[in-house]
């Protein structure tokens, strides 16, 4: 059983928010959606979960399209960000009165662990959604992914808001729930090297358009920062796929990304190094990377 | 298994170091469990697939062998496996490093070879 | 489906409880601002009956009151959380018009029993007028619902529109308490005047013909709506 899809447009006011995106989740991964403010993140797990329409394409699960179609729908969650801001409507509502409705609507709701989240996170469910902070509102969207119990459950920027060690909380939580029910999830985030290490794959989206998604670590692995002297530099990279030039007097940094059967040619005098997931990204979808 | 994980090598591979480690050190012995790839996982945050990874190349290694519906256990001989391993590698990732940054610096073989021998007490 | 009728019924509860606590207001500020004069009434017989049967028509009020402000409710707030919830589009349309009958419906059924078990010429007479009472309702339902999708789609119209009706209500509220309306014979005045004024068919015709508007345009919205919190 897949989620796939296909040729995913989204236009807004005229401007292409999606272009063409094609992606296929499999089950049983965590997957990981990184990409700048602005990339598309929220729009394409909107369109994936059928609660905001495409302009163009299809988004099926296990063959069925997903569009009004209840037997899908029930298999995906799609725990928003929360704006709980005066103007909206929601903040007004209790945590109570907005856990109760989510529990109406997923029917494997865990009223277990909702209790015990509730107190690990020391949330008041009597408390108004506008009358808590940012990091509340995460926690609120934590659990509702979590005790959804939902096969297909998407997060988006769950950590916002959250500190470092209720990051590090988050983290476990869902990895535990991972490994007793190898529920899919899809998390996007802009905390990217924390989460580096949970996610199995990982989808870079970048204006609109899917960059990269496969196995994190293959991704990780075909990076490599060479630096050295300039020309040393532009001689060892030569033919390979370069981003992010860093320049500092006579030496030259830049980030590569290896095809399979490809190598930095070591023959220069240039220092060669792995990188990490994060750096990965700022060099793929940095502001210098538009060369 | 107390270790943390550092950037500069695949988080798979350094978990299939650390266990080998620990083998080496005593803390697993020859024919006990090591810990499950969810307990892995849940130790070091990371996701159960690469823990997996880890203890899969171990089993291909057989330094560590499956008992179905029970776990990873560590196999008769690891020990001594991981040592002539870590022993081949053993010149490739430090002799040859510490050769071509001693000819970077001008060293000569001769004072290199002096060099060792003053250190190996 | 299920879960989402029990989604709405609970929700129609809840609005009931809402309008049955404005009702209990409303007959409160009745009886402390009555004088013994009242219960006179229309009839000249001192009447607890009297009393007891102005009670629905504070509920209708009250229901009117609740429908207005659910409906802008219900479109900016609710159907966007049921849809983010994972809820079909066509099963919170359905959903959302069951819970409209069953409040007009069990408004209108709270009332004509009442009526219907208190012996009072008020009674009589608010029980001839109850299918205008209903129709009343639906047509006070679309109307709260196209307030609440023209908020929707355009906000600042909305804004005007509702800011403009509550004023109104307020203004004819406040005229109402002024000049002491929430008594017996100016408000069934006001009822039986509106009874006699406009003839029955044509006000069920206006519902009805509200009712398509309200419902084309409220499924002409649903059906692409973007969930934006």
């Amino acid at each position: 059983m897949s989620l796939i899809c296909e040729k995913i447009v989204k236009t807004y006011s005229g401007k292409d928010v999606l272009q063409s995106v094609s992606l296929e989740l499999q089950e049983g991964k965590i997957y990981g959606l990184i990409g700048r403010n602005g990339a598309g993140k929220t729009t394409l797990l909107s369109v994936l979960t059928a609660q905001n329409p495409a302009s163009s394409g299809s988004v099926t699960l296990d063959g069925m399209p997903v569009w009004e179609n209840r037997r899908a729908l029930e298999k995906l969650c799609f725990s928003r960000e929360l704006n709980a801001n005066a103007e909206s409507g929601l903040a007004a509502m209790k945590v109570k009165e907005y856990l109760r409705i989510a529990a109406t609507y997923y029917e494997g709701w865990d009223k277990e662990m909702e209790g015990r989240l509730l107190n690990l996170f020391h949330l008041e469910v009597k408390k108004k959604l506008g009358k808590l902070s940012k990091g509340m509102l995460s926690m609120v969207t934590i659990i509702v992914a979590l005790c959804s119990k939902s096969p297909y459950t998407f997060l988006d920027e769950p950590v916002a808001g959250l500190d470092v060690v209720a990051r590090e909380q988050f983290y476990k939580l869902l990895l535990e729930e991972y490994a007793a029910t190898g529920r899919t999830f899809v998390i996007s985030t802009h905390i990217i090297e924390e989460a580096a290490n949970v996610l199995e794959d990982v989808i870079i989206l970048h204006e609109g358009k899917i960059l990269i998604q496969g196995n994190t670590q293959a991704f990780v692995d075909s990076a490599r920062y060479v630096s050295g002297k300039a020309e040393d530099v532009d001689a060892a990279v030569k033919d390979l796929e370069v981003h992010h030039t860093d320049i500092i007097g006579r030496s030259k940094g830049v980030t590569v990304f290896l095809k399979p059967g490809q190598t930095v040619d070591e023959s220069y005098d240039v220092s060669v190094q792995t990188v990490n997931l994060q750096q990965a990204f700022v060099a793929l979808c940095g502001e210098e990377a538009q060369q | 298994m107390n270790g943390r994980l550092t950037e500069q090598k695949s988080i798979y591979l350094q978990i299939g170091e650390m266990i080998e480690t620990d083998i080496l050190r005593g803390i697993l012995l020859e024919e006990e469990q090591v810990p499950s790839t969810n307990e892995l996982a849940k130790l070091y945050t990371i996701n159960p697939a690469t823990a997996a990874k880890g203890v899969n190349l171990l089993v291909d290694e057989g330094i560590l062998y499956k008992r179905r519906g029970i776990g990873m256990f560590v196999s008769k001989g690891a020990r001594d496996k991981i040592l002539s391993k870590r022993r081949e590698a053993f010149a490739e990732n430090h002799i040859a490093p510490m050769v071509a940054e001693a000819k970077s610096l001008d060293i000569t073989k001769e004072k290199l070879v002096t060099m060792i021998e003053e250190k190996y007490i | 489906m299920r879960r989402n009728l029990r989604f709405w019924s609970r929700y129609t509860w809840e609005s009931m409880e809402a309008e049955l606590i404005a009702m209990g207001a409303f007959v409160l500020i009745s009886a402390v601002s009555s004088d013994p004069l009242w219960t006179k009434g229309m009839s000249g017989q001192s009447g607890w009956t009297d009393y007891l049967a102005l009670a629905p028509f504070y509920l209708i009020v009250a229901a009117v009151i609740c429908i207005m402000i659910l409906g802008p409710g219900s479109q900016t707030l609710y159907i966007p959380l049921l849809i983010s919830n994972g809820e079909p589009r066509k099963n919170i349309f359905w959903g959302y018009q069951f819970h409209r009958l069953l409040l007009v419906a069990a408004t209108s059924v709270i009332a004509g029993l009442t009526w219907l078990l208190i012996p009072s010429e008020i009674s009589d007479a608010c029980l001839s007028c109850l299918p205008m009472i209903v129709t009343g309702l639906v047509i006070c339902s679309s109307a709260g619902n196209l307030l609440g999708s023209a908020y929707v789609k355009w906000k600042w119209f909305g804004m005007v529109a509702m800011v403009l009706f509550f004023g109104v209500c307020g203004g004819l509220g406040g005229w109402l308490v002024s000049t002491g309306g929430l008594k017996i014979p100016a408000v069934s005045l006001l009822t039986l005047g509106l009874t006699t004024i406009i003839p029955s068919w044509q006000m069920a015709a206006l519902a009805a013909a509200l009712l398509a508007v309200d419902l084309g345009v409220q499924w002409l919205l649903l059906r692409r709506r973007e969930v934006k919190f």
